[in-house]
Parts: structure tokens; sequence; C-alpha cells
């Protein structure tokens, strides 16, 4: 199996869940599909092909109602968790035909991240696990730089090592101490979203400084990976 | 068709807008692109024939009719599009615009033949909830080849520049080429009358177009400048739209995308562009979904 059927049974960060707030609709990519990603009034996040199936147009644009998703073009409906078309404004007398439905992506909440999943079967349960009792997630960063080269430089020049059996798209930092994790989204062959997380609750009041250190850093390592990537 | 322009022979030996005459008149040339091809189109003073010179450095016929300026990269098999209403003297006839838009021509065309889509698109002007309904309307294929969809009917609440309260508006589409249509709606103050809207979409890649209108309206209360400023607030709520979809090229294959029964005008045209073997711009059948 290539590393690209791999990749597209695994599960990745795609947002911090506190960025994807009610009544609103997020775009995002992940091995170069686009998702749109949206939270109902309930919370229950959705993530869909970033296609409206009538046509084509992105769902990213349309209008999160708290319980369906409107399409900006010719303004279909489609319900939350079920993806189904259930009003289509030209035929108002008709119930949309049961075929009509978005393409839906596993989407679980974990760790303070969205995670999805692109393939047919996404079982929740293959989320990666961390050891983590606690944790504050960090701005994420985006990288101009591919995946695999992001990750072989934070190994090899940032003192990262994997933190799962599962590959090099989760790692920590080496030695003893508090250590950071980083979780790579690979958005296409180009891109790539450093997300960030240090195992535990910061306390209000430091925050914002430490926030500003992490970030800090990880834009520091993001300038260098992007200087070898050029 | 010249080795190697990939292009087929229905786009590349046909006439295809690439300017308007009066920008090209002010700035003696214009640079730009025709079916993924560089041209510069040039306007000597002692000629009103625009010379094109194409950056294999041949040259490319050209002609200048309804304000534009036509060009025609292969062995023109057929003449430009013919408007009669372009005769008439008591209508303005106005080149009411050029848009770049990042998307296959095909679905700027197919776009302009869309009804559903003004009561959300275009609400308050062209369309507006709770009107949304697309009733029943017929689609048939023109004898020259073409689609034109009759007896479409729809409710407006500001269809033109000088409607005050909105009406059904009755309209006609006809696809007369893969990227030419025109549209004929009852004007609002004589409706045994239509005034017409023609788009010259010139493909200059297969996900980029221009989209040229041209207007030939009854001249009512109405100024020229009313008139282009109607048309560009409209088609600028139609571009953000159409470089919003995806994928940009317009796939021919039924299955890629959902019709609906208001949408057999537009399927009625892929299945043309299918038929004619219209690839520029589309993507193919074969090319799966
Ligand atoms: S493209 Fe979404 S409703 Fe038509
Ligand atoms: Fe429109």
């Amino acid at each position: 199996m290539s590393d690209a059927e791999e990749a597209i049974r695994l599960w990745f960060p795609v947002s911090r869940c506190e960025e994807i707030v009610p009544r609103n609709v997020v775009q995002t990519e992940l091995l170069g599909q686009e998702a749109a990603l949206w939270r109902d009034d309930l919370g229950f996040v959705n993530a869909w092909e970033n296609r409206c199936p009538h046509r084509g147009v992105r769902l990213s644009i349309g209008l999160n109602t708290g319980s369906e998703l409107r399409c900006q073009y010719h303004g279909w409906w489609y319900a939350s968790i079920t993806g189904q078309c259930t009003y289509i404004p030209a035929h108002p007398g008709q119930k949309p035909p049961n075929v009509i439905k978005t393409k839906r992506y596993g989407c679980a909440e974990q760790y303070g991240f969205i995670w999805i999943n692109l393939g047919d079967q996404p079982d929740a349960a293959a989320v990666p696990v961390l050891q983590l009792d606690s944790y504050t997630t960090m701005r994420s960063v985006f990288t101009q730089a591919p995946v695999d080269l992001v990750a072989q430089s934070l190994i090899e020049a940032h003192n990262f090592e994997p933190a799962t059996s599962a590959g090099n798209y989760i790692l920590e930092t080496t030695g003893p101490g508090e250590k950071s994790v980083l979780l790579l989204q690979p958005m296409n062959a180009e891109q790539t979203v450093i997300h960030g997380l240090i195992p535990s609750l910061v306390r209000d009041a430091d925050r914002l400084s430490v926030l500003r250190q992490f970030n800090g850093r990880v834009s520091e390592m993001r300038d260098a990976i992007e200087r070898a990537a050029a | 068709m010249p080795e190697g322009s990939g292009v087929e022979s229905a786009l590349w030996d046909d006439w295809h807008v690439v300017a308007e005459i009066a920008e090209l008149t002010r700035l003696g040339r214009i640079a730009t692109q025709l079916l993924g091809f560089s041209l510069v189109v040039e306007l000597d003073n002692r000629s009103v024939i625009p010379s094109v010179d194409l950056e294999s450095g041949g040259v490319a016929p050209a002609k200048v009719k309804y304000g534009y300026v036509w060009v025609c990269l292969g062995t023109p098999n057929r003449d430009i599009v013919d408007f009669p209403e372009c005769a008439d003297r008591d209508r303005w006839i106005v080149n009411a615009g050029s848009f770049g838009v990042a998307v296959s021509g095909l679905r700027a065309v197919e776009n302009f033949l869309d009804m559903s889509h003004l009561a959300f698109v275009h609400a308050g002007y062209l369309g507006e909830e709770p009107h949304t309904e697309v009733p029943k309307y017929k689609v048939a294929t023109l004898p020259d080849g073409g689609i034109v969809a009759t007896d479409c009917k729809f409710y407006q609440p500001l269809a033109s520049p000088v409607a005050t309260e909105g009406f059904d508006v009755d309209y006609v589409y006809r696809i007369v080429r893969p990227y030419t249509i025109m549209l004929h709606k009852a004007n609002p103050i004589d409706p045994s009358r239509s005034d017409m809207i023609a788009l010259f979409v010139q493909p200059v890649s297969e996900e980029r177009c221009v989209v040229h209108m041209l207007l030939a309206y009854l001249k009512d209360e109405l100024t020229e400048a009313a008139v282009r400023q109607f048309a560009q607030m409209i088609f600028n709520q139609d571009k953000p739209i159409l470089e919003n979809q995806l994928p940009k090229r317009l796939p021919l294959n039924p299955r890629a995308e959902v019709p609906i029964r208001a949408d057999a005008a537009s399927a009625a045209y892929r299945r043309w562009l299918h038929e004619g073997d219209i690839r520029y711009g589309a993507i193919p059948h074969d090319l799966g979904v």
C-alpha cells in the first residue's frame, strides 16, 4: 500500500475545537481534499467534502443555520449529522430524493482538536491515543513545505521524535521534562499545518506568555523548514 | 486545426470575442489569451480592422462586430453569430462590460442559463424569497445546433433598471455556440417586445474566462450608463459563486453533479456539449466523474 493510500485511512487534526464555533463554516484541506467544517447548535461537528452535490459550489461559503447548512448558490438545505438534502427551493412542494446527500468524512473531537478521516470506514476508536492527563492547545502554524520534509526537519534539527508508533505525523520533544507535542496535518503535496499542544493545563495568568513563547518557537522552526524546502 | 493546438475544431475554427472595440481604440493595443494561446490585438490608425499577432509569430483573422473584436485562431468555418435585434433603431446596443472569472467559460454559460439561483445570488433584484419555485419549462434543440429553453417564467422584484415593482418575467434562453448564450426577456414597459442580453464568453484557458456582455435594450427612460452599472452589479454577484465551483471545469458526466427538474436546460447543455465532443473547459465522460 502506498503512503497516500495508507494516509487516507488515518485520522488527522484539522482545526482546534474552539475555532469551530456555532453558526459558522470553516474550510480546511487534508491530503488534497477540501472539507467544510461546521458545528450545529447541539454541538455536533460535521466534516463534509467541500462541494455541494448539486453544482459543486464550496459548502464552506454556505450558511450554518444551527441545524442545517444552506448552499449559497441555489439555497439547498443539508441536515446536520446525516448530510441529507432536506429542501430544494426550486421545487418547494417536493421532498428531495434520498440519494441527494453531502459526502461526509469521519469526524471526532479529541485533545482539543477536530480530527477527520477521509476513508470509507472511519473508525473513531482509531483516533491516535496520546498519553495526556490534561493539555492546552497552541496556535496552529501554516507551513509551505511537504509533510515528510516538515517531520524530517523536526526530528533531525529540532529535537523531536515520533510520539506514537503510528508514524511521523505526531511528534514530541525528546529528553526529560515537560514535552511539547506537534501534530502534522498534510494539506496537500506542498503544504502542512503544524498543530501544537502542551501536556498540562496552563493557568490563565500564564496563558498569554506560554502561547507567545510556543508560537515564537514553532514559527522559527517553520521559517527554517521553509528555507530548507525552498 | 494546427498541429498540437489540441483544441477541437468546433472552437478552434470559430470566432471568439477578445476585446471591446472602444477599449482597443482607447488603448491602441491589447494583449490577451484565447484557448490557451497568447495574442496581441492592435489597431492601426488607418484601419478599423485590428491585426492579431500570435505568440507563435503568425497572424490571425479579426473582425469587428457588435462593438467587439472577434478573432479566429484557425480557419473560420462559420460566420459570427447573428443578432437581428442589433439592427433595431429603437434599441440601445450596449457593451455592458467584460468580466474576468477564474472558472471554465462553460460554467459561466451554465450559470447564465440558471433560473434557480436568481432568488439567492441576485436576491432583491432578479429574484427573492419566498418566490423560489422554478415552474416547468420547455427545452429543445435548435435547428442549427444548440439549445433553446422556452416558457421560462420567474418572479423578479427588480428585473431591470427601469422596473419599479416585482412581476413574473418571461424568458427565452438560447445557447447558440458552446461559449455563446443569449437571453430574451420581456420588456418591463412593453411586454410585447423583449430585451436581449448576450454573453460571449472568451475561453482564456480551460479554467479561466472573460465574459463579454452585450445588451440590446429598448430605449426607455434608460441611460447607457445605468444599463452598464446594473449589469456590472449583477455580474459581481455571480463572480464569487462561479469562482467557488469545484472542479473549475464543467463535468459532462450526468452523474458527476445531481440535476433536478429545474436544471433541464443545464442538463441539455451538458448533453449537447458531450454529443458535440466539446472538451475544452469540460471534464468529458471518459475522464470519469
Ligand atoms: S450548487 Fe449548491 S444548491 Fe446548487
Ligand atoms: Fe447570475
